[in-house]
């Protein structure tokens, strides 16, 4: 039987779609639910095995990205998420689902506390809305299930305007201490602290990241597509592979 | 009526102010502007008691690891002029509708009232106000959907 996958829309989100083609790409049965039906009550979150929050623009980013969709995961759906994470699921957060996770403070989640905002994702040194393909490397020495046997570059785009990591030192200090930092920009596009692209929570199953692995599941996704080897496996890909392998 | 304006702490970049500054001596040649300093204004017109206000604050429009708040009283600190952009009342105001639904589900029911928001910008500089009303009309206001008004700071 496969695993199912949710990959959990609200107002503004934009990317459900290529989410959750490549959920199901790499084996999982994925349904796209709007958080409203969790709320009511008509979808069940402990129905599913992994939980993908994905990118967009939920409530217009008014009073900053994603602010409303955390409080509403905070205030509305209360418990259920830390306890879908304590059940030994999987979350996934991209872009928009990121900013979700760490103002909701399920992320970093020190301690089992899933409640406590400790890290931001605030505006762009730049000061605008950055679209371009970045290069990100894996720097997690083991704890992230997402990134095992990743020892490549993934080139993917980021699509973001409020993507800066920043965290108090002693948070950024007890992050690499405790093994939570996953990605790294190769070359800081947004003025993250430590070139920050991705952290996990404390016990790996939790992972957010800025840039869009779901954007380059196929050769033809690349800027570069024309200059290199024909092939239906990008880089991306690798992500979603190994949240399936979990399962196996 | 509530009033809470909603600031960057200072170790953080402001980027809407530096961009500001930066087209108000590139495009408008206006060089005698120093510094900008950008601050979310909402006006929270509702039967809430100062608890529920804080809370509405702290939990919905500020991010805690970057900005801070003021509830009935203004950022200002060092600055020579306070320009204060809104949209017209009968424009839809999409943040401040935003900000019911997100104030409804922190208090967990109906909204007696309405919110309402506007763009706030601090200006520190020897400028006059024929130079202020310059920088409101041709930089910060759509005078077809915006009012805007300024005021001197002591």
């Amino acid at each position: 039987m496969k695993p199912k996958a949710i990959v959990l829309r609200t107002a503004g989100t934009n990317c459900e779609y290529e989410t959750n083609h490549v959920l199901k790409m790499v084996g999982f049965d994925a349904d796209n639910v709007h958080i409203n039906e969790l709320i009511r009550g008509d979808k069940k979150l402990l129905d599913y095995q992994m939980l993908v929050i994905p990118g967009g623009f939920s409530h217009g980013d008014y009073l900053g990205s994603a602010k409303i969709l955390a409080n509403k995961m905070t205030y509305k759906l209360g418990n259920d998420i830390p306890e879908f994470i304590e059940k030994g699921n999987l979350v996934l957060g991209i872009c928009n689902g990121f900013q979700a996770l760490v103002k909701s403070g399920i992320l970093p989640g020190f301690g089992g506390n899933y409640k406590k905002q400790e890290t931001t994702l605030t505006m762009n040194d730049s000061g605008h809305f950055q679209d371009e393909w970045i290069e990100m490397k894996n720097v997690n020495k083991g704890k992230c299930i997402f990134t095992k046997d990743i020892d490549f570059i993934i080139p993917c785009p980021i699509n973001h305007g409020e993507g800066k990591f920043v965290a108090p030192k002693e948070i950024m200090g007890k992050l690499k201490s405790n093994d939570q930092v996953v990605f790294k920009y190769v070359k800081n596009p947004n003025g993250s602290y430590e070139d920050i692209a991705g952290i996990c929570d404390e016990s790996g199953r939790v992972l957010g990241l800025m840039p869009h692995p779901e954007k380059y599941f196929t050769h033809l996704n690349s800027p570069q597509s024309t200059r290199t080897e024909i092939s239906n496996e990008a880089a991306g890909l690798a992500i979603f592979r190994n949240a399936f392998g979990y399962f196996k | 009526m509530w009033r809470i304006e909603v600031s960057l702490l200072s170790e953080f970049t402001d980027s809407v102010g530096t961009g500001t500054l930066s087209d108000i001596k590139e495009d408008l040649l206006i060089k005698s502007v120093e510094s900008v300093k950008y601050v979310d204004v909402y006006l929270i017109d509702a039967n809430l008691d100062e608890n529920s206000v804080k809370e509405i604050a702290e939990k919905l429009l500020i991010d805690p690891i970057t900005q801070e708040f003021k509830i009935n009283s203004e950022f200002s600190n060092g600055f020579n002029w306070a320009i204060e952009v809104s949209l017209h009342k009968n424009v839809t105001d999409n943040v401040g509708m935003t900000a019911e639904e997100g104030i409804r589900d922190i208090l967990g029911g109906k909204l007696d009232g309405g919110v309402r928001t506007a763009r706030k910008y601090l200006l520190k500089g020897k400028l006059d106000e024929k130079e202020v009303k310059r920088i409101c009309t041709d930089l910060l206001a759509n005078g077809i959907i915006e009012n805007y008004s300024y005021k001197k700071l002591d």
